[in-house]
């Protein structure tokens, strides 16, 4: 059987169990260990002989997955979700929350705000949206509903603020990226810095004009705090300052490699939690036994495209399709355009990881084909991604949200206020297609 | 989207079953179901552990190159057999509370009787990844036990630990998406026959 023909008709099968619910992980790889299995087993010009394919099969599937697990640099990943743990159960990312919130109580929608700076803060320390989503949900929606803030601009602030989990360095979903691209994780990771900072600052622009607006939505705190108390709180937070100096000047500087960044601001969110003995040893616990499972269901995911990406190259189905795009004499702009349409679209039905490494194998040819930076097209990437995770119907950070909240707000009401901020997620994924140097300034000069 | 569970900092957990709590009843409480689940809990706190570990073994590296100019021996060796540990053995308790990511975009309004047999599905496209993932484990403790293998390096560290590992963690996945497999069916055959 033709080899091209067993990979178009794998990856249907991939899609349409994903629309059956089956879980991301499991499609991928028992899809591709099938086909790899045909493949070996039904060469062009032959009978289907089954004997001759299991050897291969079997050593493909075990070197994809154990050589694949078996990894120094990955194992930042695990690393920077038990930190993100751990700096959760020792408040450390509340601190950062307080600190701007106290300084901004008199601003019209100062909890907003800060809400958007803990969640940019949260995101420099661990590497998830979700996480970011649902943590900074657990404390910033009740805050900002106490204070009789509406409902959409309270879960949406979050919701999109936990966008920037996936930006801001360290990032999973960069390391992904890294790891299948074959890049470098430290530049990805910087490139994600200014992009982030640009995605925060839109997102606060949207706020004040949204609550200038209709100043009803945000109504003012009446509390005032003594200079003393802001400086109290702006102290308060230096942990997080702490550790988001070691993860991006540690890199930024060549002090650290990424893993060993993920290691030692563990090390320290661990450290500060128990000399401050705001962590019990259950809290410790918990924060590992979460994190294996967590990594475990991730990389399982991963295992599975990284077999299915063998498949992939295997039957030469990336080149057909590079061959056909090529084929329609398309201009770099038009293929951008038709990629950011897919992710965008893809976005808004499957989650980032899922649809990242389901597209990885076909549009990353394609895209070196025309000769563009991948580090740079790493971040549009991310940000097309990030996007999908508010939009409707699938919306993860909408529903994580929602689902943390104690139904103080429901999916409805952020997706309603989620769409005023879409606009500036727009216009900042055109400043990072159009000047691609806001990316590529802080790896091109990184140590 | 189901209920979300475990997306407190968590990276990238998915929705957990929605449908679990329903099925609750149906899940063999005998010394099998015991057994397994004390397994799983077993393996997630040496997958718990070997997350400690790495860490433990990174930061005590850049202590040593930073102040006392020296380095650890086969970091890169240790620190992956750790990542086995760590990825494969907590995915049996990761199955059993059905926390794997899925799109149920369209099929959030299906019925409950459809959905479990969706489930039954998942866990049949499943066991064909982890069945795949189990034999060729399989076939690789048994080659790193037989060849005595060792990891290039100072320590010269043998294969077979984070080998086993490998086939330990896909023994009990495949054995809890089979437990599965079986009360997805059952419960399945019982929402028929109630019809």
């Amino acid at each position: 059987m033709d080899p091209t023909t067993v990979g178009a008709i794998g990856f249907a099968v991939v899609l349409f169990l994903l629309v059956l619910r089956v879980p991301i992980g499991f499609a991928l790889g028992g899809v591709a260990a099938i086909c790899v299995f045909v493949v070996y087993s039904w060469r062009p010009g032959r009978d289907f002989n089954p004997d001759r394919g299991i050897n291969p099969t079997l050593s493909l599937i075990h070197s994809n997955a154990f050589e694949f697990l078996h990894s120094y640099s990955l194992s930042m990943v695990p690393m920077f979700i038990a930190a993100g743990h751990i700096a959760y159960h020792a408040r450390i990312t509340t601190d950062i929350y307080n600190a701007v919130r106290i300084w901004l109580a008199n601003v019209p929608g100062g909890l907003a705000i800060a809400s958007l700076f803990g969640c940019g803060g949260f995101s420099a320390i661990t590497g998830s949206s979700m996480a970011c989503a649902s943590s900074m949900g657990r404390i910033c929606v009740p805050e900002m509903m106490r204070w009789k803030y509406n409902p959409q601009l309270a879960g949406s602030t979050v919701a999109m603020g936990g966008t920037l989990g996936a930006l801001i360095p360290p990032s999973i979903l960069f390391v992904l990226y890294a790891l299948f691209t074959e890049q470098s994780v430290s530049q990805l990771f910087l490139a994600g810095v200014i992009p982030g900072l640009l995605t925060l600052a839109g997102y606060i622009v949207t706020v004040m004009i949204w609550v200038r607006w209709n100043p009803s939505i945000a109504p003012k705190a009446e509390i005032t705090f003594q200079k003393g108390e802001k400086w109290r709180a702006m102290i308060l937070a230096w942990p997080a300052v702490m550790l988001m100096t070691i993860i991006i000047g540690g890199i930024y500087g060549g002090i650290f490699t990424a893993t060993e960044a993920a290691a030692v601001s563990l090390a320290f969110a661990l450290l500060f939690g128990i000399l401050s003995r705001r962590l019990s040893w259950a809290m410790i616990s918990d924060a590992f036994v979460q994190t294996a499972k967590t990594a475990a269901a991730l990389f399982f995911i991963a295992v599975g495209a990284k077999i299915f990406v063998s498949l992939v190259s295997l039957t030469g189905v990336t080149q057909a399709f590079v061959d056909l795009i090529q084929s329609a004499d398309l201009s770099m702009w038009q293929v951008l355009l038709a990629i950011a349409l897919l992710y965008l679209i893809m976005g808004v039905f499957l989650d980032p990881i899922g649809t990242m490494l389901l597209t990885l194998p076909f549009v990353i040819p394609l895209v070196e084909g025309y000769g563009l930076n991948l580090v740079w097209f790493g971040v549009i990437v991310v940000k097309l991604l990030e996007i999908g995770l508010v939009t409707p119907p699938m919306g993860l950070n909408v529903f994580v949200v929602a689902s943390v909240s104690d139904r103080l707000v429901d999916a409805t009401q952020t997706f309603k206020g989620v769409a005023r901020f879409l606009a500036i997620d727009l216009v900042v994924l055109g400043l990072l297609l159009a000047f691609p140097i806001l990316s590529l300034l802080l790896p091109q000069s990184m140590n | 989207m189901g209920a979300l569970k475990d997306q407190q900092s968590g990276a990238a957990s998915g929705p957990a079953d929605a449908l679990a709590p329903h099925l609750d009843h149906l899940r063999p409480r005998g010394l099998w179901g015991q057994l397994l689940g004390r397994t799983e809990d077993i393996l997630v706190f040496f997958g718990a552990l070997a997350v400690v570990g790495m860490s433990l073994y990174v930061v005590t590296g850049v202590v040593m190159r930073n102040l006392l100019n020296m380095s650890l021996h086969d970091e890169s060796v240790v620190v992956g057999e750790l990542m086995i540990f760590a990825l494969v053995l907590p995915l049996g308790k990761v199955a059993a509370e059905r926390s794997f990511i899925t799109v149920d975009v369209l099929t959030k309004r299906f019925q409950n009787r459809n959905i479990i047999a969706l489930n039954a599905l998942a866990c049949v496209v499943g066991l064909i990844a982890a069945g795949a993932l189990w034999y060729a484990g399989m076939r690789a403790i048994s080659e790193a036990w037989r060849s005595n293998a060792f990891y290039f390096g100072t320590l010269q560290l043998p294969e077979w630990p984070g080998k086993l590992a490998f086939f330990v963690g896909y023994t009990v996945f495949t054995l809890r998406l089979l437990d599965l497999l079986i009360l997805d069916t059952y419960a399945k055959l019982k929402t028929s026959r109630g019809r």
